[in-house]
């Protein structure tokens, strides 16, 4: 049994992979692979959103919920862990988002004119910024991993405190404090660059 | 140290002292931190965070959302769906648009290849998906070979809607008239199309909304397919427009910017820009830029030079901002683009057509031909001499309308009454000659009444500008009258005068010279009193006057005075003799007399014309003018404020006989040292000129105003912006009207006032002295200007302290002023101030307190 379902989208290249790596009926998809499944899909959620409406609200919430349920749903995922997985779609997302930051910075600096709508225009250079924040929440994963994870759900997967709760499996006070000192931190990062 | 380098045992301390500090109201945190026992990198790191913790950072704590669109715009990765859409199989992108993708799809069984749009965010929004449904039924239901034609609709499993339209292989509009297109005629006919099939969709109560030459594709046929409907609206139809889709504003009309709901007029607009763009292989630079002035672009195309002010005036009235000056339909329009190929109209007339030719003639109205621009003229006359001159030109309308036939046909076409006309604009006028011209060659049953008509529209195209056309009718006109009614008729003479005038206006000035002289000897006897003696004269007068040759023409505007006087006093011919004669006399700087010759006609005016009529206007704004010169300011105020009372309620504030009025007004507040109310009104004027000048936007009379504007900045404190205008006057004036005529070197004189003022003595004063000789040879030495610019090089003088030398300058300057202004006037006080204080500085108390005297006396 496999993934893809006749009414599934996903891409020819993405079943390849995950044919290759999960023959019908045997064991549980390896993380990675979930992982580069998870991805797949959000970045098929965002650009089919944005293909719409410029002026369609992309929230991060909604594409990690919309991709986890999806993973989740899916027969095929034998992973025992519903948290688990939905840690492997936030932390896809945050590749996402840092990937395509990336993109954006080097398509500038290539001297490509990238269209942006002005209702949207956010100060300073948003993918400079997310990239700093990647790289900060890099070091704070060095000093505190669960610190790390909390940032991780609630900026880049925009999860809600309880959620965050759940998904780390602490109380909503730990994260709540967490948040803070992270917030802190990163700000104090991004300050100094 | 930097947090960074914390380790995570140092961390776990951060960790625990934050939290504490947090807990502890603010003014007790540093303490708290100081007693806290930790090592200095902890409680550093700690105070550090303590600060940021307080500050807020958007992206933090707003979190992604808002940026994330941005993030994953889709374009980078390019990949293509691999599904189906019906029977198509998708091939490549070719555009994504507000509404969904466009892709080149290929029908699987056959090989064909299409135009694939599809909606991807139908589920997300069931608003988007109703008007993509409604874009497919609007493209459904229009059907015309310039709109590009629906083949397949249909949604995929999911319930992504999708439509297949006709692929067209082609370039957009402008590439296309750009790389393939040499001739205007075939841009034109281009253009043509498009509007056709933007009418047919009109006529189908479909407007577009979104036209741009992205949505206007040439395919290899050569043939216009009009493209995305995505905003389309049908006029019968409520549903609301999409809120997120992006204008593209060169194209969008100022409703449209301002959020107003696409009309038909929102699309004339976009045409109009569309068709300036397909002429010029650009985006108009602003509102108003002509098409007629660019050299390069009507070098390479040719033409002639009324088709390209025809091609401006059909642009302007598309883009006009205001839509009731707007062509109401795109049928308007492209019935005047339609024009443009015709050139000449000599087939029957349509009946439809002069229908609506008369019905805008009731609308707009005689004064514009028979008042206004003539006048325009005399405000100009004391500083220019050509141009300014032209306005004589139509003079004779009114009296061209001599024939009760006439008459008629004058009331039909212009049908007047007395009400303000709307703004006028020449396309109109032109349509209405057009139309008058077919009209004219169908009177073959009438050949008194077609000699008249024949005439009269000449005139009016003379005052058009389109002087060929002028010439041609006035020539017909002639030939008939010729055979009608003989050589030596005075009605056959009268249209030999407007020939002569309209010879004049093509600076043919030899020959308009030649046959004004030889009308004069041709009439007979018993016709000396006939008008056409007088016009005759009076066209002569205002010709050799046009020339700088005042003298010559004194005899002839006062012979055609005494004529006037004689006959009749209560004529429209009465007043504009004594305009023309007016001008002739400020020209020469005998302020005083000019005044009395306009005070003399103002109640003839107001009596005839009525008095809130142009005309009436410009005598108050000419005898405004001519007070504000002799130093009269407040006078000069009032009469100039009532001035623009009445043009802006006759023509509208932004039309520019409007702005013209403003202008001498705000000379008036420059001379009377308010030079910031100068300074707006002139910023109004020049935005009116460029918008609105028939000549465009390097017109002298614009030159003007930047000139003057120059000295509202001066007197603000300003003398770069100053000089930079001052030279762009001259520059302008010098391409307008040649080296070294009065206005260019006043201009000259004002940058050296700039240059003065920035310390640049030496370099003011060789300029100022440059200027003086060149005056004193254009104008001749004994002459107000030459004067005034003696009393400029003076003052410079003084400011560096060569006192012998402005003692000498001002002496000169005032012995000419007292001379030609009769006795010591106003004017004359700068002079005189001038000369005072250079005695007092050398200590010469003798001739000092004579000069003292004399100021006195002025005062």
């Amino acid at each position: 049994m496999t993934l893809h379902t006749s009414e599934d989208s996903l891409r020819d290249e993405t079943r390849g992979d995950w044919e290759r790596s999960s023959p019908d009926g045997e064991g549980p998809v390896a993380v990675n692979d979930l992982y580069s499944v998870a991805y797949d899909e959000l970045k098929r959620l965002a650009s089919s959103v944005r293909y719409g409406d410029p002026f369609a609200t992309v929230t991060t919430t909604a594409l990690v919920n919309e991709a986890w349920l999806k993973l989740a749903s899916s027969t095929a995922i034998s992973i025992a862990n519903e948290q688990h997985l939905k840690h492997i779609v936030v932390r896809a997302m945050r590749q996402v988002l840092v990937d395509s930051a990336r993109r954006r910075r080097a398509m500038k600096r290539e001297g490509m004119h990238v269209e942006i709508s002005e209702r949207l225009a956010m100060p300073s250079e948003p993918e400079e910024r997310v990239l700093a924040i990647d790289a900060a929440l890099t070091k704070l994963t060095a000093l505190n991993v669960r610190q790390a994870s909390v940032v991780e759900a609630r900026f880049f997967g925009g999860l809600a405190v309880s959620e965050t709760a759940t998904l780390l499996g602490v109380s909503e006070a730990t994260v709540a404090r967490d948040w803070r000192l992270a917030r802190a931190f990163l700000s104090v990062e991004l300050a100094e660059g | 140290m930097h947090i960074m380098d914390l380790t995570p045992e140092q961390w776990t301390e951060v960790e625990a002292l934050f939290h504490r500090v947090q807990a502890v109201p603010p003014d007790s945190r540093d303490t708290l931190i100081e007693e806290s026992g930790v090592e200095e990198t902890v409680r550093s790191a700690v105070r550090r965070l303590t600060m940021q913790d307080a500050a807020p950072d958007p992206l933090l704590d707003e979190g992604i959302g808002p940026s994330a669109a941005r993030l994953l715009l889709p374009d980078a990765d390019g990949r293509l769906p691999s599904q189906s859409f019906g029977p198509y199989r998708v091939l490549e992108v070719l555009g994504r648009g507000g509404m969904g993708v466009v892709y080149l799809a290929e029908r699987a069984d056959i090989g064909a290849r299409v135009a694939l749009k599809v909606l991807w965010d139908a589920p997300l929004s069931p608003s988007l998906r109703a008007r993509f449904e409604e874009e497919q039924r609007i493209i459904s239901q229009l059907r015309h070979p310039g709109i590009v034609p629906l083949y397949h609709a249909g949604q995929t499993e999911e319930g992504t809607p999708w439509f297949a339209m006709e692929y067209v292989d082609g370039q957009p509009i402008d590439l296309h008239a750009r790389d393939r297109l040499s001739f205007v005629r075939q841009r034109l006919l281009l253009f043509r199309e498009v509007c056709l099939a933007v009418r047919a969709a009109h006529w189908r109560l479909v407007v577009h909304g979104d036209l741009k030459p992205s949505n206007i594709l040439v395919s290899r046929d050569g043939h216009v397919r009009l493209l995305d409907f995505g905003i389309a609206r049908r006029l019968d139809d409520a549903l609301p427009i999409t809120q997120g889709r992006l204008l593209t504003p060169a194209y969008a009309s100022p409703q449209r910017r301002a959020g107003a709901p696409v009309d038909v007029q929102s699309d004339v607009y976009s045409l109009g820009v569309i068709l300036f763009q397909l002429l010029a292989d650009r985006l108009p630079a602003d509102q108003g830029e002509r098409v007629s002035s660019m050299s390069p672009l009507r070098r390479r195309f040719g033409g002639r030079e009324e088709d390209w002010i025809d091609i401006d005036a059909i642009i302007a009235c598309a883009t006009a901002p205001d839509v009731v000056q707007r062509y109401e339909s795109v049928d308007a329009l492209v019935r005047d683009v339609d024009r443009l190929f015709d050139g000449f109209p000599l087939e029957a007339v349509s009946v439809s057509a002069t229908h609506r030719a008369r019905k805008f003639l009731r609308r707009r109205r005689v004064p514009l031909v028979i008042g206004a621009a003539s006048t325009l003229v005399a405000l100009f006359a004391l500083f220019a001499h050509d141009r300014s001159l032209r306005g004589a030109r139509d003079a004779a309308i009114a009296e061209s309308a001599r024939t009760a036939r006439l008459m008629q046909f004058m009331e039909r076409l212009f049908d007047g009454g007395g009400q303000p006309p709307e703004t006028v604009d020449s396309i109109r006028v032109a349509t209405i000659v057009a139309n008058g011209v077919r009209e004219a060659y169908a009177l073959t049953s009438d050949p008194q009444a077609q000699v008249d008509l024949l005439e009269s529209l000449g005139v009016v195209s003379g005052r058009m500008g389109r002087y060929d056309r002028a010439d041609t009718l006035i020539r017909e006109a002639l030939h008939r009258a010729d055979t009608l009614y003989g050589g030596s008729d005075p009605r056959t003479l009268g249209v030999r005068v407007q020939r002569a005038k309209i010879l004049s206006l093509r600076k043919q000035t030899d020959s308009a010279e030649r046959e004004l002289r030889s009308i004069s000897t041709l009439i007979a006897d018993g016709d000396r009193d006939h008008p056409v003696a007088t016009a005759a004269q009076l066209a002569l007068g205002v010709l050799l006057r046009d020339q700088g040759r005042t003298k010559d023409a004194m005899p002839y505007l006062q012979g055609a005075l005494m004529r006037s006087e004689q006959t009749d006093t209560m004529s429209s011919l009465f007043v504009e003799v004594l305009r023309e004669l007016g001008i002739a006399v400020a020209m020469s700087g005998d302020f005083a007399a000019a005044d009395s010759v306009w005070e003399r006609a103002l109640p003839v005016a107001r009596r005839i014309f009525g008095p809130k009529h142009p005309e009436v206007a410009f005598l108050l704004g000419n005898l405004g003018n001519v007070a504000s010169q002799r130093g009269e300011l407040a006078q000069a105020e009032q009469y100039q404020r009532e001035a623009v009372a009445l043009t802006s309620a006759w023509y509208g504030t932004d039309h520019m006989y409007t702005a013209l009025t403003e202008f001498v007004l705000a000379q008036t507040l420059n001379r009377a040292n308010r030079p910031a109310e100068a300074r707006d009104l002139l910023l109004h004027t020049i935005d009116v000129y460029s918008r609105t000048n028939e000549l465009g936007p390097d017109d002298a009379n614009t030159a003007i105003a930047y000139g003057t504007m120059g000295v509202s900045l001066s007197a603000l404190g300003d003398p770069r912006g100053a000089r930079a205008l001052h030279e762009r006057a001259a520059r302008l004036l010098r391409a307008a009207r040649g080296p070294d005529t009065k206005s260019a070197l006043i201009e000259d004189s004002n940058i050296a006032s700039t240059l003065l003022a920035e310390g640049r003595a030496d370099t003011a004063i060789a300029l100022l002295r440059s200027t003086v000789a060149r005056t004193s040879a254009s104008m001749g030495e004994r002459n107000v200007t030459t004067a005034q610019m003696r009393v400029r090089l003076a003052a410079a003088l003084l400011k560096v302290k060569r006192y012998r030398e402005t003692v000498d300058v001002s002496t000169d300057a005032i012995a000419i002023m007292d001379s030609v202004m009769g006795g010591r006037k106003p004017a004359s006080r700068q002079a005189r101030e001038n000369l005072l204080a250079a005695y007092v500085a050398l200590g010469d108390s003798v001739s000092a307190t004579k000069v003292r005297a004399e100021l006195a006396g002025i005062r």
